[in-house]
C-alpha cells in the first residue's frame, strides 16, 4: 500500500485515524501494531513474517543484553542480533546479486533464487539493529513490553521508506504521548504538501523521465531534460514522501526526524549529504563510520573509514554495480573535498560552488536511474554532445514539462517555505490554509483517478 | 499552527477522506464508463489466494479508483491542470485543434509495406471479371493546423502503396472531398452525414450511380463519446451522432458472419454500448453483407475495409444490390462467403491502420 494510493488515502486512513482515537489510550499501541501490519501484510503477506522475525529477535537479544550488561554474552548477543538482521537483509537483497557477480566472474551457471525484495527491508532492519546496538550501548533500555516495540519497528508511517527512524526518537513517545489538535493538524499539513510534492511534482516529472527512457530519439537537449528531471523527480518523490511519513507520524502524537533539508541549495557534497536522506546519513555515521574511527585516526584509515561508508551506502540503495559506483562515487568526492577541494570550492563564488554541486549531483543520479553502468554512460555521453541536439520530440518535452521543471527546480529550494510561514501568519489563513490543503488533497485525487504513473522509487530498497 | 487552525485543518481532512470513503461504499457501482469507453473495475473477490498472490490489494486499488465518487469530474480536474495550467499538449500523443481532437502518427514503413503487399496478395487472387479499386482515407490529422506535432510523410505513404500494390487496382482519390470538419471532435471517425460526396467520388470511380442526398432523411441520436473522448487531453463535450436513411436503407437484410439472425444497417440502441459508432453495421464485424430488397440495379460490392467502412458502405444502397464488407482484422474465410466473378472490389483503408498494418492479420488465405 503506498501514501499516494486510493486505499491509503480513503479507507485504510480513515479507518485508522478512527480506530486511534476511539480506543482507549492503552489500546493505542496496539490499534496502530495491528494497523501497522494490515498495511504492510497489504502489499506483502508472506514477508509479514521477516518483520515479526526481526522484531521478536530484537527484542529478545536487547532483553538479554540488558539483562547482561557487561558481560561477553552481552557482546555475543549484539553480534547475533545484528547477524539476524544482515541475514535476513543479506539473504533477500543481496543473494542475486552475489550470485549473478560469482557467476560472471568464474563463468558459473549457478542458478538464481528469484527471490522477490520485502518492501521496506532495507529500512526496518536498520531502525531495529539500531534499536539493539543502542541497547547495548546503554543509550536507551531495552522495551520490556513486545507491543511496544513491535509497534516501533512495524510503525506504518516509516516501516517502508523512512525516515530510518531509531528506537532512541520515539522511545518516550511509544509508551507516553499527547494528542492534541495542534499536533493533528500540523500532521494533516505536512502530509498533505507531502502528498501534493509527490503526485502533483514528482510523478509528472517521473512521467517525463520514463517516456526519455522509452524514447527513441534521446537528444541531447532531452537527454539534459531527463538528468534534470530526474535530480528533482527524484528529490520531490522520497522528500515527499518523507513529508507524509512526518506527517502521519504527526497525526498520532510521533515525532520524527527530518529527512531532508534542501539539498539542492548546497555548496558541495560535502554539504548536500548532510541535507540529503540524513537519516541514513546519521544511521552510517553513528554505527559504522564513528565505530571504525571516524576521523579521529590515520589519514589512511580515515579515508578506508569514508570509503566503506559510501561503498555500504552505494550497496544499501540497491543490489547492483551502477549503485556501488554511485555510492563510491560521492566517496571519492567527498575524500577530494575533505583533502582539498572543500577548501577550494569555500573561496569561490557560491554561485560556481553551487553549479559544481548540482552538476555532480545530476549525473550521479544518471547513474542511479540507469538500467546498468553501460546504459548510464550512454545517457552521459548523450548529455554532452553524443546525439543530435534537438529534435522536435525533445522540443515538445522541453514544452511540456518545463513548468514543471521551474516549479520544481523553485520548490526545491527554502523560498515556497519561506513563503508560507510569511503568509501563514495572516489571519486569513485560518480558514484559507485548510481550504488550500483541500484543494491539494483534491487535485492529487483527480491526479490519482486519471492517472497511471505512480510509483515510488524508495520503494525497491 | 494555532489551534482553532489545527481544528479547522483536521475536520476538513476528515470530512474529505470520510466523505469520499463513505460516499464510495454508499453508491452503487457502475458497470462501464461510457466516457471512457472501458469496463470499470469491480469489487475484488476476497480470497486467500488473492490475498496472499497480492492480487487483492492491487484489484482494490483499480475498483476504488475506477469507482470513485464524481469520478468524471476528477477526471476533468486532471486534464484541465495539464491542459490550462500546465500547458500540456501532444499527450499520449492526442492534440486538439478547437474543441476536437486528433492523433499525429509518423510514418511506419514497414507497416504499410506489409498492409499493401497483403492487398497486392488478395488482389492476385482475384478472378478476371472482378474490378480492383482502392482508396485512402486521410486520417484527421491530415487536414490539422500545424502545432509543432509529429508529421506522417504522406508522400511517402503513397510512394509505398505505388511501389508495392499491383497495377490492376485503380486508385480512386477521395482527400480532395473532405476536411477537418468532416470528422467527429472526440472520435478518429468521419461524420456520415458530411461524407456523402465522399461516397459519390468513390461510386463515380467505380462507375456507379448513388441515389441523390436529398432522398435521405438525417436521424441525430446523443451523447456520443468518441475514443479520443477521454484521452484528448482537455475536457471535451460529448457530441451528437447522425446517421442518414433512405427507403434502401430501411429495405435490406443485414447477415453476418459473427451473429445469426438479420440485423438493421443501423443499430442505435448501440449507442451506450462501449463503441458507439457501432451503430453504423454493428461495428466491428469480420464479415457483413447487406441485400437491398427492390435494389434498382443487380450489381455487386465488396469492401475490403476498417471501420469507416462502416458508416459510408450505406450510401452505396442502392447503387448496388448487395454489399460484403470484410475486415481483416478478425479472423475471416472470406473466400468461403462470396463467389468471384464480376464484382467490383474496392480496398478502402484510412491512413491509421494501414500505417498500422500488421494489424490486418488476416489477410493470408490459407
Amino acid at each position: 500500500m503506498v501514501f499516494s494510493g486510493a486505499t491509503f488515502l480513503y479507507a485504510f486512513l480513515p479507518l485508522t485515524l478512527l480506530l486511534y482515537f476511539v480506543v482507549p489510550k492503552k489500546l493505542r499501541n496496539a490499534a496502530l501494531m495491528v494497523m501497522s501490519f494490515l498495511f504492510y501484510a497489504f502489499g506483502e503477506p508472506v514477508y509479514v513474517v521477516l518483520l515479526l522475525i526481526s522484531s521478536l529477535s530484537d527484542w529478545l537479544h536487547s532483553l538479554f543484553i540488558e539483562s547482561h550488561r557487561g558481560k561477553k554474552s552481552a557482546k555475543v548477543a549484539l553480534i547475533s542480533s545484528i547477524m539476524v538482521n544482515l541475514g535476513l537483509l543479506g539473504f533477500f537483497k543481496y543473494a542475486d546479486f552475489l550470485i549473478g557477480t560469482v557467476n560472471s566472474i568464474f563463468g558459473l551457471a549457478i542458478p538464481l533464487t528469484g527471490i522477490a525484495l520485502p518492501i521496506g527491508i532495507s529500512f526496518y532492519t536498520f531502525q531495529t539493529m539500531s534499536y539493539t546496538i543502542d541497547v547495548y550501548r546503554g543509550n536507551v533500555k531495552a522495551q520490556k513490553n513486545l507491543v511496544s516495540l513491535m509497534t516501533f519497528v512495524s510503525l506504518f508511517p516509516q516501516l517502508i521508506a523512512g525516515p530510518i527512524v531509531r528506537y532512541i526518537d520515539v522511545e518516550k513517545e511509544l509508551t507516553d504521548r499527547k494528542s492534541r489538535w495542534e499536533d493533528v493538524g500540523l500532521g494533516i499539513r505536512r502530509f498533505v504538501l507531502g502528498l501534493g510534492k509527490k503526485v502533483l511534482i514528482a510523478n509528472l516529472l517521473g512521467e517525463m523521465c520514463d517516456a526519455f527512457q522509452k524514447s527513441s530519439e534521446q537528444t541531447v537537449l532531452y537527454a539534459w531534460l531527463y538528468a534534470l528531471g530526474f535530480a528533482l523527480h527524484i528529490y520531490f518523490d522520497f522528500s515527499g514522501y518523507s513529508d507524509m511519513a512526518i506527517g502521519l507520524g504527526r497525526m498520532f502524537g510521533f515525532r520524527f526526524p527530518e529527512n531532508f533539508d534542501h539539498p539542492y541549495i548546497s555548496k558541495s557534497a560535502t554539504e548536500f549529504w548532510r541535507r540529503w536522506h540524513m537519516t541514513l546519513g546519521g544511521w552510517f555515521r553513528d554505527y559504522v563510520y564513528i565505530p571504525l574511527g571516524g576521523n579521529r585516526c590515520s589519514k589512511a584509515k580515515w579515508l578506508r573509514n569514508i570509503f566503506v561508508v559510501w561503498l555500504l551506502t552505494g550497496l544499501w540503495h540497491g543490489a547492483a554495480w551502477n549503485f556501488v559506483l554511485w555510492g563510491l562515487f560521492f566517496g571519492v568526492l567527498l575524500m577530494l573535498e575533505k583533502l582539498f577541494l572543500g577548501k577550494l570550492l569555500e573561496k569561490l563564488p557560491s554561485v560556481i560552488s553551487r553549479i559544481y554541486l548540482l552538476l555532480v549531483v545530476v549525473l550521479s543520479f544518471v547513474l542511479f536511474n540507469a538500467a546498468g553502468v553501460k546504459d548510464a554512460f550512454v545517457t552521459m555521453g548523450k548529455m554532452f554532445g553524443g546525439a543530435e541536439l534537438s529534435n522536435s520530440a525533445s522540443l515538445l518535452a522541453l514544452r511540456n514539462y518545463a513548468p514543471i521543471l521551474l516549479i520544481g527546480a523553485i520548490g526545491a529550494t527554502p523560498l515556497p517555505k519561506l513563503l508560507g510561514e510569511k503568509l501563514g501568519k495572516a489571519k486569513i489563513f485560518t480558514v484559507l490554509e485548510p481550504v488550500l490543503l483541500a484543494a491539494v488533497l483534491i487535485l492529487c485525487t483527480s491526479c490519482l483517478i486519471d492517472g497511471s504513473f505512480n510509483p515510488f522509487i524508495y520503494f525497491r530498497f | 499552527m494555532d489551534k482553532k487552525r489545527a481544528i479547522i485543518t483536521t475536520v476538513v481532512f476528515l470530512l474529505l477522506i470520510l466523505g469520499f470513503g463513505i460516499f464510495h461504499l454508499i453508491l452503487p457501482d457502475a458497470e462501464a464508463s461510457r466516457s471512457e469507453r472501458r469496463e470499470l473495475a469491480q469489487s475484488p473477490e476476497l480470497s486467500s489466494d488473492t490475498i496472499f498472490s497480492g492480487k487483492f490489494s492491487g484489484e482494490l486499488e483499480s475498483y476504488l479508483l475506477d469507482q470513485f465518487p464524481l469520478r468524471d469530474e476528477f477526471v476533468s480536474g486532471h486534464k484541465l491542470l495539464r491542459y490550462y495550467v500546465l500547458g500540456q499538449r501532444g499527450l499520449d500523443n492526442m492534440w486538439l485543434q478547437g474543441d476536437s481532437a486528433f492523433e499525429s502518427d509518423t510514418l511506419k514503413e514497414a507497416e504499410v509495406q506489409f498492409a499493401a503487399q497483403g492487398i497486392g496478395k488478395i488482389a492476385a487472387t482475384m478472378p478476371e471479371g472482378v474490378k480492383l479499386y482502392y482508396s485512402i482515407i486521410p486520417d484527421k490529422g491530415a487536414f490539422a493546423e500545424d502545432q509543432g506535432q509529429p508529421k506522417m510523410d504522406y508522400d511517402r505513404f503513397f510512394a509505398i502503396l505505388d511501389e508495392e500494390l499491383p497495377e490492376n487496382i485503380t486508385e480512386i482519390p477521395i482527400w480532395d472531398t473532405l476536411s477537418f470538419e468532416d470528422y467527429y471532435r472526440t472520435d478518429l471517425h468521419w461524420k456520415q452525414e458530411n461524407i456523402y460526396p465522399t461516397a459519390q467520388a468513390l461510386a463515380q470511380g467505380m462507375g456507379a450511380q448513388l441515389q441523390p442526398f436529398e432522398s435521405y432523411k438525417a436521424n441525430t441520436i446523443s451523447p456520443f463519446y468518441g475514443s479520443y473522448f477521454s484521452r484528448s487531453g482537455k475536457p471535451l463535450k460529448p457530441e451528437e451522432l447522425t446517421f442518414m436513411t433512405s427507403r434502401f436503407t430501411a429495405g435490406c437484410k443485414v447477415t453476418g458472419k459473427d451473429f445469426s439472425g438479420i440485423r438493421q444497417v443501423y443499430m442505435p440502441q448501440l449507442l451506450n454500448g462501449m463503441d458507439g459508432y457501432d451503430v453504423f453495421l454493428s461495428g466491428v464485424q469480420s464479415l457483413i453483407t447487406i441485400e437491398v430488397n427492390n435494389a434498382p440495379v443487380k450489381r455487386e460490392l465488396i469492401i475490403f475495409r476498417d471501420s469507416f467502412g462502416s458508416s459510408i458502405a450505406p450510401y452505396f444502397l442502392g447503387a448496388y444490390s448487395k454489399i460484403t464488407l470484410i475486415d481483416l482484422r478478425s479472423p475471416v474465410d472470406w473466400w468461403n462467403y462470396v463467389q468471384l466473378s464480376n464484382q467490383d472490389v474496392l480496398f478502402l483503408y484510412s491512413t491509421k491502420i494501414l500505417n498500422n498494418g500488421s494489424a490486418l492479420q488476416f489477410m493470408t488465405k490459407p
